[in-house]
């Protein structure tokens, strides 16, 4: 499909189906959510038709693009996220989402060098449950990812995204430091307020 | 989309043994009766598999055993790749369930594909023949197809891609719902609609079609289904089996299908969820036109009111409870 195509497909698909969904996707999440506590937000989007297209003509090799059929293989054209307060959050909200959604990967994503830091957080790829999507359509994507962070992971990440991903050209090496510095304080943070949110440590503080 | 392969495997039990017999198959021809009755199911595969299933994450990542190996096969239709699809069913096949023939049959349009397995039980049957001047008749123990209609077949369509061939149909003509070792193990699959996801969506349309249902023998309708809906824990239904199953009347059926998202969802099987109906139908509550509030949890509401019907054409009843005043309150609203 040529790029013009793509454009014009996509962007058909943006309108009619995608932006729909994801608020439909966004009200269904709140609902199974109710009740759960330390959520500090909801959110579901379409992949806009510019970042689509970006991360459509992303190449694995030089002359060999990434994706054969992007609108297929590229799972966050619907994209959700639930931002909890506390790490051990993320799997009370995991365990529930799994009750509702059926997933194809659930993944941890986490540095593996101990010395290094960067973004950290859960993801998910989940089937559309039918009842979401009004219509049984193949031009439908049929799956959402879902990230379920902390609120220093998601505000690092933004940052970083902004920042970092957004750049125009390669950081220095003290960008690049201050950078992993910012992602340490965030996994600090993370750790320093799960000890304090634990019911043993609240008691004896209380 | 027409069909340009159809392999067959004779498929013994092997579930437990470590060393599995080489198995036998074959490629079928694509003319002649044989061919002809699998077009029939190939063709309606989309209609008639009445179950929406989809591969499972088997470690977190984007990959399944099973969908590996239909990829494969999709990709190139050989023997060399429909042979593990049968080796793989053989491994899942239990003594009980006993020797089969399975059938692969692949399509292809342009870049989509489409492809069906169909597994058949054997059977034992009685081979007459008449050659010049006699009649043999011999005891045949592996008859295939005896009932063209007993089988377990899926159904899958799709690009030979990563992204693609993750959700699909299927069927189990020998049984209510689908045997575990053919979706669960056979094809590491699940059902696209999760027990706990299609209990809500049954309660709420319940509730939903209660709320707007003016008649009261509609009403009476809905909530006896309720209160009986925990004797269904555990059984893969959908909510028109559901409807059927319960005998309700096709005016109060189409109310409950209006009030879901779409009349398709009334044919997604689900496996009913006892916490859930617990949860998300709590209470049954009557209202009188005397003034009288009738409250009970769903579990308890037969057994704590008794119903009888004083007048028919009146629609006159008569509820009766018996117990100990537990408490006593005033409030400000019902």
């Amino acid at each position: 499909m040529s790029s013009e195509n793509l454009e014009e497909t996509y962007s058909r698909r943006f309108e009619d189906v995608l932006v729909p969904v994801a608020e439909r996707l966004e009200a269904d999440l709140k609902r199974q959510l109710n009740g759960f506590s330390h959520i500090d937000r909801i959110c579901a989007r379409a992949k806009s038709v510019d970042r689509f297209l970006e991360k459509a003509q992303k190449q694995k090799a030089p002359g060999i693009p990434k994706y054969s059929h992007p609108l297929i293989q590229i799972q966050d054209q619907i994209g959700a996220r639930v931002i909890v307060f506390y790490k051990s959050d993320v799997d009370t909200i995991r365990n529930a989402l799994c009750d509702y959604y059926n997933p194809i990967e659930d993944n941890e994503h986490i540095i593996e060098c101990p010395w290094q830091f960067g973004y950290e957080g859960k993801h998910f790829v989940f089937l559309i449950p039918p009842r979401v999507k009004k219509r049984f359509r193949v031009e439908e994507p049929e799956f959402f990812e879902l990230q379920v962070v902390t609120l220093f992971q998601h505000a690092w990440a933004e940052a970083n995204h902004d920042l970092v991903y957004k750049a125009a050209g390669k950081l220095t090496y003290d960008q690049e430091r201050r950078c992993a510095f910012a992602a340490a304080q965030a996994w600090g943070a993370d750790q320093i307020f799960e000890e304090l949110a634990n019911p043993k440590v609240k008691e004896l503080v209380n | 989309m027409d069909i340009d392969h159809i392999f067959s495997y004779l498929v013994p039990p092997g579930k437990g043994e470590k060393d599995l017999e080489p198995l036998r198959g074959t490629e079928i021809p694509l003319s002649g009766q044989l061919f002809e009755m699998l077009k029939d199911i190939y063709d309606k595969a989309e209609h008639d598999c009445n179950i929406s299933i989809m591969f499972k994450s088997e470690d977190g990542t984007q990959s399944n055993e099973a969908r590996g190996l239909i990829l494969d096969f999709v990709s190139s239709p050989s023997g060399l790749t429909s042979e593990p699809i049968a080796r793989r069913l053989c491994s899942y096949t239990t003594g009980r369930s006993k020797l089969g023939l399975l059938f692969l049959v692949h399509g292809c349009d342009g870049e989509k594909h489409k492809v069906m397995f169909s597994r058949f039980p054997a059977d034992q049957g009685v081979l007459a023949d008449i050659d010049q001047d006699s009649l043999s008749v011999q005891f045949v123990e592996r008859v295939f197809m005896k009932n063209s209609k007993h089988y377990k077949s899926a159904v899958y369509q799709g690009l030979a891609i990563l992204g693609s061939f993750w959700t699909g149909k299927a069927q189990d003509r020998q049984q209510s719902g689908i045997a575990d070792y053919w979706s669960q193990e056979f094809l590491s699959s699940v059902r696209q609609t999760t027990s706990v996801d299609g209990t809500i969506i049954l309660t709420d349309a319940l509730r939903e079609a209660t709320a707007l249902a003016k008649d009261p023998d509609i009403q009476d309708q809905l909530v006896s289904m309720a209160l009986l809906l925990p004797s269904l824990k555990g059984k893969t239904i959908s909510i028109r089996g559901v409807l059927e199953q319960y005998g309700i009347e096709e005016e109060t059926s189409d109310l409950v299908i209006s009030c879901l998202e779409s009349s398709d969802i009334a044919d997604e099987y689900f496996e009913v969820d006892e916490e859930t109906l617990e949860k998300y139908l709590p209470y049954v509550r009557v209202i009188l036109d005397n003034g009288a509030y009738l409250s009970a949890t769903s579990q308890d509401f037969n057994e704590a009111f008794k119903k009888e019907i004083v007048n028919l054409q009146e629609g006159l009843v008569q509820y009766t409870t018996t117990g100990h005043i537990v408490r006593q309150r005033l409030v400000k609203r019902l």
